[in-house]
């Protein structure tokens, strides 16, 4: 198996790289794109992909790949708004809520089963999840939201999105919260039994009294890092809202990490692999996706990240424990009870961005 | 004072005109200054506040220029709804929260839409929103119309209720997809960015000055935004003060306008073309202000008047007045004749100068002083302190020793014989002497070891002069009664040593009465008294020694001085009368003789025997008038009788030693009887032994000159002195008379009796009278007669009696005389003879 500890496993830790993606993409890359014809620019969360699966991939095709990264799907899309869609980048990793943005801009390349003939072994179910990522996206790894918390310090279950939403006293401040307005703003619409998804004025008015309640617990809107120094780890933070995989990747370092998918259900995600339009490595950029999906390939990169994979051929050969672990194969319950996030209407995105603003002001 | 009032009359007035000038001088320019610091401050602050609002303004237009400059913003607005929001919107948010960050004045940066829309809304705080939709606020309408793109306003936020300043920029984009390069922008939006004007209000406040100056910012419209003086309500200005501040626009001078509050000084500035800002200092307060400031000059001035007034008077009592009180009364002390003052002259000064003259003319007038003591008290001739002097001293000393409880010693000095040397050398050698005497006193008395002490006393020892050979001296501080002995042998020995006078060598002896006080008397004349007394006494001691005085010497000297005083009346008052006892013969008893006794007729005390005052006539001289006055008056008795017809006998008249040294006695007795024409075989003189015994050569002579003229002469009381025979072989004398002491005894002590039986004899044996004294009894008449005594004196015949009986009885006495005793007569006959 290529599963194996990492210590450094964190897809934010490229946050400085991630605050100057317009700098990066506007020159560093175009001039390393002329630099080598074999070479691939990707667009990606940190620490998320088994860099010895694209070591393995040089070595067979001689296609170097440039990896840079974002820190939330905000940045990614500001990066792809100011290099007006991915201009110097062939392949970006990006959430499936915003793939039918991208398409109405023209900055997508379609990708067809002929482009890529792995898209055979992944689930149907995930390839048309979202408008528009049948035709332009590739589907990567899949998870969910949940709570992670120490059940060591923490003596009542944790089994509700309120348990984080209107935490008790004892944790003021050791709270952490995604700096994410649809994560924030869906999941506090989930505690409170509506849909993540929700326009609704009233809805979002309570949501935002909820987050605005929780506020002084929170000891920051960010995302816990992954490494042994974790606050998670240390104490520090004893409840955080955390994706199931990086959940278990904590749990490697301290035991007492516990994760919960809450009772009211979550968001189901899925990540897709575009081809900007810009791009003039389409057919290398297919090859790449096409290696990738080649299910022993994708199994390494599952077990590396701790999350499901969206290749049916691939979840056959991964190990039965990890396929029955309901942090990340979530319950049919949970799974019935959650969303994926849709692309909301312009008004009722600018709600939410004024709510979030106003949070994490 | 009145000097002091004269100076404050003058000075004060000079104090008080200057420092009101000064006063009201620098009250207008204080006051000048302080109103035109106050406009200036007001000025300044406007012109600053001004300044940083078109600071404000202009930064504002500019970051507005260039936040709408960003890429970012225009592909922001030329996206379409389905991705603005859900893509770019955050990044716009995160953009406008990048600037606010930097510029926390930007509390609110908004996308507004050309409907009104407020599309996007980025606060500092949790601000909540009122509206979303803008399009029909007058300032969105404002901004619409404007003619400039860039757009700026107060206003007042609702979301907030604060006086804002907005900025805008309506932005037209060119959509480069869609539309050709040439083809006109179209208009996108609106970057709004307001302002809090916190900061303005802030400073306002800070620049709130004690007069109350009021701010308003106003836009042309006359609609005040902002009014330092009250809550942020938006009112309007009164058209009238609009018109006014819009003439006075940017004047540095301000324009006054009226309201019911009180009239204000005002002033305006433009911020840009919209905005004024407009300043009112309410006249009232900003007087007020002076006037408070002219007060607190009017107290200040009032003081220093007061302060510089009681300099000058102290200053002036000081230097002036009171040297001029202290000269005054250094004067008033002058003319009381104190001249020891004690004046301040250091002062460089006219008044120094006055005062100096005031010292000189004190020390030439203490001179002068002296002078004049010197020549009162002192001594011309000696330089010793005269009578005057010695008297006031003395008593001076006196009551200080009495306050003292010290004793003090009197010397009462008298040279001997001091006379017969004036005779002798002359008075001016005389004068010499005392000086020189006076000299050797005063170096003895320094000399004093014992007084040592005495020369820290304030009463030093004294010799003075009293006049004549009469000097004193006082031993102020002697610890006993021989101290002054110890000085009074030191007298004595200074003068072992001859005087030198022109030639002559003389010595002299003094002799020294002491009295030494509280011992010896009470007061001064006491003092002096009983030293005199003393030295009397010492005279009569022989001389050249010293005698304390003693209480006997009192009674005595005192009866004796009264007797003298009241002899010399008696001369002059003729009160003294002669008696006269008669000697009989022994053989027949018939009167052959009469005794002359002196009587004094006292008016007071009566007839005193001459027993009583002789001695004193005797040592005061008066014995020599007296004397003269018995001899005048028995012999004019006799030659009276006689011329009467009345049968007289000699009288006898006694000599005393005085008169017989008095050479004159010769040329009296002479002249006594030419004068009477009394034959000299009538009169006798009687002289006693003593006299005989210091008689010389020359009185000898004189004697036997009077025994020519006829006169005999008797040696009366013989026996009882020296008796010596040498006498009666010196002596022309003719007869003797015994001694009455032997009379007394004859018929009792055979001894008597046989030496007045030897005296008989050798009375014979030189043919000699003899006649006897004192026969009382008839015994005693009997013995002598048988002895052969020529004649008898006594009580037996008869007692002395005043003339008128003796010229009787010696009418009578023709016939017969008998014994009084035997015959039984009158006292007058009696022959006994008690007088001494």
């Amino acid at each position: 198996m290529l599963c194996t500890v990492l210590l450094d496993h964190c897809r934010w830790l490229g946050r400085l790289l991630a605050v100057l993606p317009l700098i990066l993409c506007g020159s560093a890359v175009a001039s390393a794109q002329q630099q080598s014809g074999n070479q691939l620019k990707l667009l990606i969360w940190s620490e998320y992909f088994d860099p010895a699966v694209l070591a393995d991939f040089q070595k067979k095709y001689g296609i170097q790949i440039a990896e840079s990264y974002y820190e939330t799907d905000e940045i990614r899309n500001e990066i792809m708004f100011s290099t007006n869609g991915g201009t110097g980048f062939d392949l970006v990793l990006s959430n499936g809520s915003s793939l039918s943005s991208y398409v109405k801009h023209n900055w997508l390349n379609p990708i067809t089963d002929k482009d890529v003939p792995n898209l055979r072994h992944v689930n149907p179910r995930w390839r048309n999840a979202f408008p528009e990522s049948e035709r332009y996206g590739v589907p990567f790894l899949w998870g969910t939201l949940g709570i992670a918390y120490r059940q060591d310090k923490i003596n009542k279950p944790v089994t509700s999105w309120l348990d984080l939403y209107r935490p008790e006293e004892s944790l003021r401040g050791k709270i952490v919260m995604i700096k994410d307005s649809r994560d924030l703003i869906g999941m506090a619409l989930k505690a409170l039994g509506f849909s993540a998804n929700s326009t609704e004025t009233a809805e979002l008015d309570a949501a935002k009294r909820l987050l605005l309640a929780q506020k002084p617990h929170v000891q920051i809107y960010s995302y816990v890092t992954l490494a042994q120094n974790s606050s998670l780890v240390t104490g520090e933070t004893l409840m955080a809202m955390i994706y199931n995989g990086d959940a278990l990747a904590l749990h490697q370092h301290n035991p007492d990490i516990a994760f919960v998918q809450p009772r009211e259900g979550c968001n189901l995600w899925c990540d897709f692999f575009v081809i900007p339009a810009s791009s003039k490595k389409k057919e290398l950029a297919c090859k790449f996706l096409h290696f990738i999906h080649e299910p022993e390939i994708m199994a390494r990169l599952a077990q590396f990240a701790y999350f499901a994979t969206t290749n049916l051929a691939a979840e056959k050969i991964l190990p039965e424990e990890f396929k029955a672990d309901h942090n990340i194969y979530p319950t049919k319950e949970i799974l019935e009870k959650s969303e994926t996030y849709a692309d909301l209407p312009p008004r009722g995105a600018k709600k939410y961005n004024d709510i979030f603003n106003l949070v994490i002001q | 004072m009145r000097l002091q009032s004269k100076i404050i009359f003058m000075t004060t007035p000079v104090v008080v005109i200057f420092m009101l000038i000064i006063g009201s001088v620098s009250f207008s320019m204080i006051r000048e200054t302080t109103v035109k610091k106050a406009l200036s401050n007001t000025l300044s602050f406007m012109d600053n506040t001004v300044g940083w609002m078109q600071v404000l303004h202009d930064g504002a237009a500019r970051d507005i220029e260039l936040f709408s400059s960003s890429a970012m913003l225009e592909n922001y607005l030329l996206s379409t709804d389905d991705v603005r929001y859900t893509i770019l919107q955050p990044t716009i948010i995160r953009l406008f929260s990048t600037y606010q960050k930097a510029n926390p004045d930007y509390y609110e940066i908004r996308i507004l839409l050309p409907d009104g829309y407020e599309d996007t809304r980025v606060t500092l705080t949790d601000l909540p929103n009122s509206t979303e939709e803008e399009g029909g606020s007058d300032l969105f309408q404002a901004m619409r119309k404007s003619e400039k793109d860039i757009f700026s306003a107060l206003f007042r936020n609702p979301d907030n209720n604060n006086i804002s300043f907005l900025t805008s920029k309506r932005i037209l984009l060119r959509d480069p997809n869609l539309h050709p390069v040439n083809s006109p922008k179209i208009l996108r939006g609106y970057l709004a960015v307001t302002i809090t004007l916190e900061m303005l209000q802030k400073k306002i406040k800070a620049a709130e000055d004690e007069y109350g100056t009021i701010f308003l910012l106003l836009d042309r419209s006359g609609t005040v935004f902002f009014h330092s003086d009250s809550e942020p309500d938006i009112s309007r200005l009164p058209d009238m003060e609009l018109h006014q501040a819009m003439a006075n626009l940017d004047n540095d001078f301000p324009f006054v306008i009226s309201e019911q509050h009180g009239s204000f000084l005002v002033f305006t500035r433009q911020i840009n073309d919209a905005l004024l800002l407009i300043a009112k200092i309410p006249e009232q307060k900003l007087y007020a202000s002076s006037y408070r400031l002219g007060f607190a000059i009017a107290i200040i001035t009032i003081c220093a008047i007061v302060i510089i007034s009681l300099l000058l008077f102290f200053l002036g009592r000081r230097i002036i007045i009171n040297p001029v009180t202290q000269l005054r009364n250094a004067a008033v002390d002058f003319g009381h004749g104190n001249l020891d003052i004690v004046i301040d002259t250091k002062a460089n000064d006219e008044i120094g100068d006055l005062a100096r003259s005031f010292i000189d003319m004190s020390n030439n007038l203490r001179e002068s002083n002296e002078q004049i003591r010197r020549l009162a008290y002192h001594d011309f001739l000696t330089g010793l302190p005269n009578r005057v002097m010695f008297h006031d001293y003395l008593a001076r000393l006196l009551e200080t020793a009495r306050r003292q409880q010290r004793i003090f010693a009197l010397m009462f000095i008298d040279l001997d014989n001091f006379k017969r040397i004036n005779d002798t050398l002359g008075h001016n050698l005389g004068d010499e002497l005392l000086k020189q005497v006076a000299v050797r006193f005063k170096e003895n008395m320094r000399k004093a070891d014992f007084l040592a002490v005495s020369h820290l006393d304030k009463d030093p020892d004294m010799v003075a002069r009293l006049g004549g050979d009469e000097f004193t001296v006082l031993l102020t501080n002697i610890k006993d009664h021989n101290d002054a002995a110890i000085v009074a042998r030191r007298l004595f020995a200074s003068l072992l040593e001859p005087f030198s006078l022109n030639a002559h060598r003389v010595f002299i002896t003094i002799s020294i009465g002491i009295t030494i006080f509280p011992s010896d008397a009470e007061t001064p004349e006491e003092m002096l008294k009983n030293a005199d007394i003393a030295m009397y006494h010492a005279k009569e001691k022989g001389k050249n020694n010293f005698q304390y005085y003693c209480e006997s010497m009192n009674s005595a000297a005192l009866e004796r001085l009264t007797m003298e005083g009241e002899l010399r009346r008696a001369i002059e008052d003729n009160e003294f009368v002669l008696h006269y006892q008669p000697q009989v013969n022994a053989q027949t008893s018939e009167i052959n003789g009469l005794e002359a006794l002196i009587r004094w007729q006292h008016p007071e005390k009566g007839l005193i025997m001459p027993s009583a005052f002789i001695p004193v006539a005797e040592e005061s001289g008066l014995i020599v008038p007296i004397g003269s006055w018995v001899m005048k008056s028995a012999v004019c008795q006799i030659r009276e009788w006689q011329q009467k017809d009345v049968p007289v006998v000699p009288v006898s008249v006694n000599l005393s030693s005085p008169q017989f040294q008095s050479k004159e006695i010769y040329t009296i007795i002479t002249s006594i009887l030419e004068d009477t024409s009394l034959p000299s075989s009538y009169l006798k003189v009687e002289l006693t032994e003593s006299i005989l015994l210091k008689a010389e050569e020359e009185a000898i002579m004189m004697l036997h000159a009077i025994k020519e003229t006829g006169v005999e002469i008797c040696l009366d009381d013989f026996g009882m002195g020296y008796s010596s025979l040498n006498y009666l072989k010196r002596f022309p004398i003719n007869v003797l008379k015994i001694d009455r002491s032997f009379v007394m005894n004859i018929t009792t002590d055979s001894k008597d009796a046989e030496i007045c039986s030897a005296i008989i004899a050798l009375a014979k044996c030189l043919h000699l009278s003899v006649v006897a004294e004192g026969v009382e009894k008839k015994e005693q008449f009997y013995f002598l007669r048988d002895k052969g005594c020529d004649a008898i004196q006594g009580y037996y015949f008869h007692k002395p009696m005043p003339a008128g009986n003796i010229e009787k009885l010696l009418t009578a006495g023709k016939t017969a005389a008998k014994p009084a005793a035997a015959s039984g007569l009158t006292a007058i006959s009696a022959s006994a003879n008690n007088e001494a």
